[in-house]
Parts: structure tokens; sequence; C-alpha cells
């Protein structure tokens, strides 16, 4: 039997009578970078708030190393969490904030002060003990955040959006260093964030969430190459989503086409939506032969290639391709069959 | 720090506690309720070491204030002080005890003019303890007319230069007064008259104040105005700077003469002893020294005579001492009972119009 | 040029604010008891200050009432202000404007009804009563001192406290209290002010054994304000700098002020 960390159990919350988390079940292992990602209002950050211990569930249960973790009070769980907009104090200089924890578990003066100054280190900034936390950049806020979460040495770390007030360029240095930090302390991270990329580049295990319920748990690959409905392809990345039918197995029927695929168990004629994405289609210059024929009506360079707009009298298809073809152009569109996703149409019985 | 503070608080507590233990016990607290500065307070000690009576000594600063503390109740007085008019109104509310005159002995000293006067004309609940005038601060300087006349508040001389006492007794008495009527006129067409003048004066008028009168003709800021004889008395005994340049003059159509009384107030709980401090009061030797401090004329005749051999010049002055001819013709304010909303009503158009 | 004019303008702002303070210093050690005239120096009101039974015994109960006044109200306003800070909606915004009334309302309707109230419950007016009230009128400007602190705190910082293994009630000394202990410091120093110079209320709900110096130097309005008044006018005042200047070094050093 495998070991899970966390467990949370048929969890619910509502507030006014909204239920923001709608019974949940899921399991986090050890050392694992788990990721929650939804659109603003999913649940996700409720969801972390409730393995934290700042909100009490309606329903359900969550155990700690299989232990049940409801009654016990924040601040007796071995969990600590780096907040939105980090919540360091303000009032303390960035050496007492690191230490803040751990002199309330009255260690001894010089552990205090060896555990902190490695901590400092480990987060490059050695010699900022003495800083006001206000003089401190953004990077360097989160970091004494990261800091003073990591140095009382939990065996979860909860991160609610930490990357979320910085600019892109030091978002992405920061993904980086988290990553590296998880790996080298060896320590479970749940993660919270709304940025489909971050998820995708971090995480061993990505939680896609909507409107309180879990959509799909998988890993950043099959969330993005099998994702499970419509609502987790379009969240995660761009892609082209199409009401199709299901004739029979592998074989899919969409735009006058019929297509083959690798997709086996529907039913006969069976409505479903079909995921391509946007760098599975090829383009061909001559129309005949192509399984789709369409007219490139907006080119547009995104440096790696060009994302381009192509119509036919069904739909708009978005194609990215190193190769550029001109606005106006008639050009055939083909697909290979393992990039054809089918998935159940949300709201049909089989 | 925190320690600095915990002990400040302790402190503070046991302060509060001995201050608040030390009213009780069966030591007899008379209540007094007296005018801000009214009183040389040694006299305090005295009578607390003669008597071994405790004194609560509080002050207010009008009447009304002093009334509406009564009235509101929550707390007791033993003896309070209310002018003339106040006296009449407390009696007429029936808020005054009647006096016990086998224990004030001492009222045989009181000037026999001082007795049964309109606001209490049986004598029977007040003993007057000062008195005085209203009449016209001016600074020689600036005035070169004789001021013993009310017409002066109305000469166009002195457009300007003229301060009215922002109160509707005062005013209006003045004016009354000047057109030869009672300042405690029920008379409508007298009162019409009374304020058509206040009215056509106004254009005279520099000013309408309260006590900064005083200090405005000390000031030279302005050469007359309408006043008590007490602010008077207090230029003239201020011995440290030279106020030689302003008199006080009290007209001899006859002005207001105001008494400030001693009462004992329902509610009192030491009767007895409330008399006995009375009577205290009205003794020759704490009457003097009283009047001495305060520099009002005595009602108390063996006081005065004392103050007069000590002081000749303040008896030559009007503000002080004046003639009997304008006692006799003055008038002491008395309640005026439903013609008061009447007087406050002409008063307010005169101010407003 | 633009600097020299503004430091004039700051001049003349300064002296607008401060000549009355100055004079009245400067007459309290006027030898003539008549305001606009200077008869030469002396410290004889000084001196007197303190042989004033009346004066000494106001004093006296307008230094206590305020201090014990300052204490309960800062107390008590404090927890009522994180109380409403973590409130939420309807309940929150009738609390906040509740706060406001006994701010906006004139003195004399507070003072008035709390008589009324004291008589009511057939309460004796006196120190007692007097302290209840300076205690009422003085919480609301402490909860309004206190809240904008409150709310530039970020909004997880006790739940960090918390997350690093803080119980609440440390949580609060030592987090949430040092962190809006600016505001806890005007407010104390507000109901401080307030309680001192605080006359129409205090006069309707005290009896006749204390009164403070407001209504003692009310009173004496008939008669004038002897310079006896701005000797301790003076004092006061001297007092209350010196009080902000230790506040002030003390801020500066960060040291721990009142906890």
């Amino acid at each position: 039997m495998e070991k899970y960390i966390i467990e949370l159990k048929n969890l619910s919350k509502s507030y006014n009578g909204v239920k923001v988390v709608n019974s949940i079940d899921l399991k986090i292992r050890e050392n694992e970078f788990v990721t929650l990602l939804g659109p603003s209002g999913c649940g996700k950050t409720t969801t972390l708030r409730m393995i934290g211990g700042f909100e009490d569930p309606d329903e359900g249960e969550i155990l700690f190393e299989g232990k049940l973790l409801n009654p016990v009070p924040p601040y007796k769980r071995n969990i600590n969490t780096v907040f939105q907009r980090y919540a360091l104090f303000p009032h303390m200089n960035v050496f007492e904030n690191v230490a803040f924890g751990l002199r309330i578990k009255k260690l001894p003066k010089d552990e205090i002060v060896e555990r902190v100054e490695r901590m400092l280190k480990m987060m490059d900034l050695e010699n900022f003990g003495k800083r006001h936390v206000d003089s401190l950049s953004g990077g360097q806020q989160q970091r004494v955040a990261i800091a003073r979460a990591l140095v009382n040495e939990p065996k979860v770390l909860l991160l609610d959006e930490p990357l979320g007030a910085l600019d892109l360029k030091l978002r992405k240095e920061m993904q980086i260093e988290l990553l590296d930090m998880q790996r080298s302390v060896g320590i479970t991270f749940i993660y919270v964030t709304h940025d489909q990329e971050e998820a995708l580049t971090m995480s061993d295990t990505v939680v896609v969430m909507n409107q309180g319920h879990i959509q799909q748990v998988g890993t950043p690959e099959d969330i993005y190459n099998e994702p499970n409905n419509r609502f987790v392809a379009d969240f995660i990345g761009e892609s082209n989503i199409i009401e199709a039918i299901m004739l029979e197995d592998k074989k899919v029927r969409f735009d006058d086409h019929t297509f083959d695929c690798v997709d086996v168990g529907f039913g006969q004629n069976e409505p479903v939506d079909v995921v391509i994405r946007p760098e599975d289609l090829q383009i061909v210059t001559d129309p005949e032969k192509g399984m789709l024929q369409g007219t490139v009506i907006s080119v547009v360079f995104k440096g790696v290639h060009y994302e381009m707009l192509i119509e036919n009298e069904y739909r708009e298809y978005m194609v990215h391709s190193t190769l550029m073809f001109p606005e106006g152009s008639r050009v055939g569109m083909n697909v290979q069959p393992v990039d054809i996703h089918v998935m159940k149409r949300e709201g049909h019985k089989s | 720090m925190k320690r600095i503070l915990v002990s400040v608080f302790a402190v503070v507590v046991l302060l509060t506690m001995a201050f608040t233990m030390s009213g009780c016990g069966n030591k007899v607290v008379l209540n007094v309720f007296n005018w801000g500065e009214y009183m040389d307070k040694s006299l305090l000690d005295l009578f607390e070491e003669q008597t071994g009576i405790t004194i609560n000594y509080k002050t207010y600063d009008t009447n009304e204030t002093m009334l509406a503390k009564l009235e509101a109740g929550g707390s007791s007085y033993d003896v309070v002080f209310p002018s003339d008019y106040a006296v009449s109104e407390m009696i007429r509310k029936d808020m005054l005890l009647p006096l016990d005159f086998e224990n004030i002995p001492n009222f045989k000293y009181v000037d026999d003019r001082f007795k049964n006067l309109e606001y209490d004309p049986e004598n029977k609940y007040s003993v007057p303890y000062f008195w005085g005038t209203i009449g016209i601060l001016y600074n020689e300087n600036m005035v070169d007319d004789p001021v013993d006349n009310w017409d002066i508040l109305w000469n166009p001389k002195y457009a300007g230069q003229i301060l009215m006492k922002k109160d509707v007794r005062d005013a209006m008495g003045a004016s009354l007064k000047r057109l030869g009527y009672s300042m405690n006129s029920t008379n409508d067409e007298e009162l019409r008259q009374a304020q058509e003048a206040l009215i056509e004066q106004r254009k005279l008028v520099a000013g309408y104040y309260g006590d900064e009168i005083k200090d405005l003709i000390a000031n030279g800021d302005a050469a007359m105005g309408l006043t008590y004889s007490g602010d008077f008395m207090e230029l003239y005994w201020d011995e440290d700077a030279d106020f030689s340049h302003i008199s006080f003059g009290v007209p001899r159509e006859g002005t207001n003469l105001w008494f400030d009384t001693v009462v004992i107030p329902k509610g009192c709980r030491y009767k007895k002893e409330a008399e006995m401090f009375i009577n205290f009061l009205l003794d020759p030797d704490v009457a003097y020294q009283n009047a001495m401090t305060i520099g009002y004329p005595s009602p108390n005749t063996v006081a005065l005579e004392r103050m007069r051999q000590e002081e000749p010049e303040a008896f030559e002055l009007d503000g002080f001492w004046p003639d009997d001819e304008i006692i006799e013709k003055s008038d002491v304010y008395v309640d005026l009972g439903e013609y008061k909303s009447i007087y406050n009503q002409l008063w307010t158009e005169v101010l407003v119009d | 040029m633009k600097k020299t004019a503004v430091r004039i303008y700051m001049g003349l702002i300064f002296l607008f604010l401060y000549a009355p303070i100055i004079v009245l210093i400067v007459f309290s050690f006027n030898k003539t008891k008549s305001r606009g005239q200077w008869a030469g120096f002396t410290l004889e009101w000084y001196a007197e200050l303190f042989k004033d039974r009346l004066i000494t015994e106001a004093l006296y109960y307008t230094v206590i009432i305020a201090i014990l006044a300052t204490v309960i109200s800062t107390i008590v306003g404090t927890i009522s202000a994180i109380g409403i800070h973590y409130m939420r909606g309807f309940s929150k915004n009738m609390l906040l404007n509740v706060n406001n009334i006994p701010v906006l309302n004139p003195d004399i309707v507070t003072g008035v009804a709390l008589m009324t109230l004291f008589l009511s419950a057939g309460l004796r007016l006196g120190f007692v009563t007097m302290l209840i009230s300076h205690v009422l009128f003085c919480i609301p400007y402490v909860i309004l001192a206190v809240l904008p602190k409150l709310r530039q705190l970020n909004k997880h910082t006790a739940e960090a406290a918390m997350d690093l293994g803080a119980t609440p009630s440390y949580a609060l000394r030592k987090v949430i209290l040092p962190e809006i202990k600016p505001g806890i410091v005007s407010g104390a120093l507000m109901a401080f002010t307030m309680s001192i110079d605080d006359f129409v209320i205090s006069f309707f709900t005290t009896g006749n054994e204390v009164s403070n110096l407001s209504i003692l130097i009310y009173s004496m309005a008939k008669r004038g304000v002897k310079p006896t008044i701005n000797a301790l006018s003076t004092l006061m005042f001297v007092t209350v700098v010196i009080l902000l200047l230790i506040i002030n070094k003390k801020s500066e050093k960060g040291e721990e002020l009142l906890l």
C-alpha cells in the first residue's frame, strides 16, 4: 500500500450557502509537488486553507499521515504556509521573521541562530538578517517568507500563489528555485496557482479544479495531452475543441470528414468533444491533400512559431506552425490519429 | 517599560481608593456650592479647624448652571450661593429650606437695608453674601463727559466705542432705567420703548460681550462698557498694574442692585451644620477677611466699618460704595415669571434684527 | 525662492497654531491678574497653584480620571477594534456606524443622556459615574485610531503567526499588537487628551464630590480666570510636550513602549 501524507475525504465547504469546495477527494504522497490549479473562485485556496487549518471544513475529513487532522488547530499542525503577499511581520527584521517559529518552540539560542543562518544562506539572504523586511524587493520578501516556513522543517509546505506578485522574469527564476528547493529539502509541496504554465512546469501532480469540484488529477503530461473534459482542455493551454460524433471505436466524424483515432469505448454515434492542440495540426499548401480545407484569416508571429487562424465553413482552427502561410491563402490541414483526443461530452449520458 | 506602567497603574488605583474611602465614615461633610473664585479659601480651613466639619467645596459659573445641577439630582448640596433673581425662582419652585435664625445669631450684623428684599420679602430663606451694582466701566482718557447717567451709552459722540453687556436683564434693565421705568417692568408699552431704544443704540455699539468687557476696556480697546461693579473692583485692587485711568460710573437715575446670597437647598442632609457655616460667614472677622480678599463691599456692618478704616479711598468710589441716593432709586432683580420669555424675545430681536 | 516661501508659510502656520499657547505661557509669569498688560515677572502663580485646595483637588481628579479612562478605554477599544476588524458584512458596518455616533453626537446630548441613565439606575453621581462616562466617550476614539492600523495589516498576518506555531494569544501579543501599536498609542493619547479637556460630559455626570479642571476653570468665568490657571495650563502643556517627545524618541528607537 502506498503511503500518503495528506488525504482529503469528501471535503466540503460553503460560504453563505455557496459550495466553494464540493466533496473533493485527494491523496497526496510524501515528497510530491502537487499543484491545485484553477480559475479564481474554483476552491483551490479554500482547500489549501482547510489543510492549513485556517478554515474548518463543513463536511469531510483531512488525514495527516493517516491521522485525523480536522480538530488540530493550525499552530499544532506540522504544516507551514507561504501566504499570498507573504504576510511577513513588518515590525521584525529578516532574522526575527525567520526565527519566529523557532522562538515559539523555545529552542536554545545558538541553535536558533545556526538554523536561521543556514536557512538564510540557502535562500541567498546571508547579509540580510538585520534588514527591515519593508526594505526588501518582492523576490527577497518571497524568499524570506519561504525561509520562515522551511526553517521549521515542516512535513508539508503550503504555498498560496507565492509568485503572484512578482514580474514575469522573476517569476520564471523563482519557479526554478522553488523546484530545486523542493528537491533538495525533500518535503511535500502543495502549491496553489491559477497559472497553468506554472503548474505544468513545476508539478509532479496537477489537480485541476473548477467550481468546487476536482476536474482531473494527473501528471502535467496527462493533463495536457489527455484532458478529461472540455474545461480541462480549455483551461490547460490553447486547444481546438470540436463537437463531434463517435461513429464507432477509432472512428470519429466532424466537419464532413471521418477521422481515424485511437479512442475506444464510446457508444455508437455518441456525441463527443474532440481536442486537437494547435501544434498538432499540419498545414499543407495543396488544399486537396488535407483532410480539412480552410482559408488563413490571421497570422501572428509568436517567436518560435506562427499562430494562425484557419477558417472553414464550420469553425476556426488555431494552428501553430514554424512555417508561415499568408493571410487569404487556401490550405489543407492534416492530423495524426494519436493527436485526436476524444472526450465524453459533458452532460451526455451514454 | 511594562513594569513602570504596572506600577503607575497600581499607584493610581491606590490613590483613587484612598480618596474615595476618605469620603466615608461618620464625619459630617458639608457640600458647599459657590461661584468660582468667590471665597477666601483659607476660611474653609478655618471653619474645618473650628468645628471638625469637613467642607466639600465645589464651584459653578452661573445661576443657571447651579440650578440645573440641583434640579438634576443625583447628588446633594447643603449650602449654595444664588443671586437675587435665582433666589426668587428657587422659592417659587420650592427648592429652599427656611433658615432657622436661632442658629444664625450673626445675622444681626447684616445691614438692615439688605434685609427683606424683593427676592425674599420676609427674609425666610436667604442671607446676603455680597452685593454690588451694574454701571459703566470707562477709560478716563477716552471719555470727557461725566459718566453718571445712562444716556452716555446712547451718546453718538462715542459711536463704535461702546460695549454692551450681552445679558437680557442687564441690557433691558439699563434701557428701562434710562427711560425712567423699573428694571423689573412688566408693562408691555415700557418694554417696547426699552427695546426700541436698544435697537436704536445698536449702531453705536462696538460689540455685545460677556465677561470680556473688563479686559477690553482695561486694554483701551473701547471707551466704555456696561458691566458689574465687581469687574471694576478687580482692576482697582490689582496692585501690580496701573489701572488708575479706568473708572466706574453709576448712573444717578438708579441702577440694578445685585445680591449674591447664601441659602440652604432642599435635600440638605446637615441643616444645623449648614446654618453653622452661614453663621460663620457672617462673623465680623470672617466677613471682613472674605470681603478684603474678594474686594466687594460686605453687607456686614461691622466688617464694612473695618474695611472703611482700612481702605477709605475705596469708599469714595461709586463702583464700590454708591451714594445712598442711588441705592434708594435702584432696583433688585426679581424673578419675572412669565415675563422672562417676553424679555428674552425682545432681547433676541435686538440682537438679530 | 520657492523654499523661502515654503518656510515663511510654515512659520506663519506654526505661529498661528502656537501663538495662543505662547501668550498663555508668557502670561503665566505676569505679575498682574488682568490680561493684556505686562507688569513684571513672577513665579507667584505657580506657588499659589499648589496652595489652592480647589485647584489641587481638581487637578488630582482630572489626572486620575484621565489615566484610568485612558487605560480602560485603550484596552477595551483595542479589543473591540480587533473584533470589529474580523467581522464581516452587515454587522461590521452597523457596528462601525454605531461607533461613530458617540463621536458625532453633540457632547451635551451624550452628557445629558448619561446623566439620565445614571440617575434612572439610581447611581449617585460622582467619581464612578464620571469615570464610566469618560471611558465611554474615549472608546470610540481608540477604536477609530486602531482600526486603520488593522486595515493596513496583511490579512494573513495573524494566520502566518499561528501557522508558525503561535497560539492565538501569542499571535495577538507578539504580532498583532506590535503591528498596531502606533494606532493604540495614538488612540490612548487621544483618549487622554479627550478626557483631560472634557467639560460638558463631565459636568453632567459628576456630582458634588468630584470636579475636574475644566469644570473648575469654567466656574471661574464670572469672576475672571486667574493667572494660576495660566500657570496650570502651562504645566499641563509642558507635560504633554514631554510625553510626546518621549513617545517619539521611543518609537524612533523601535523600543517597546506600551506592551
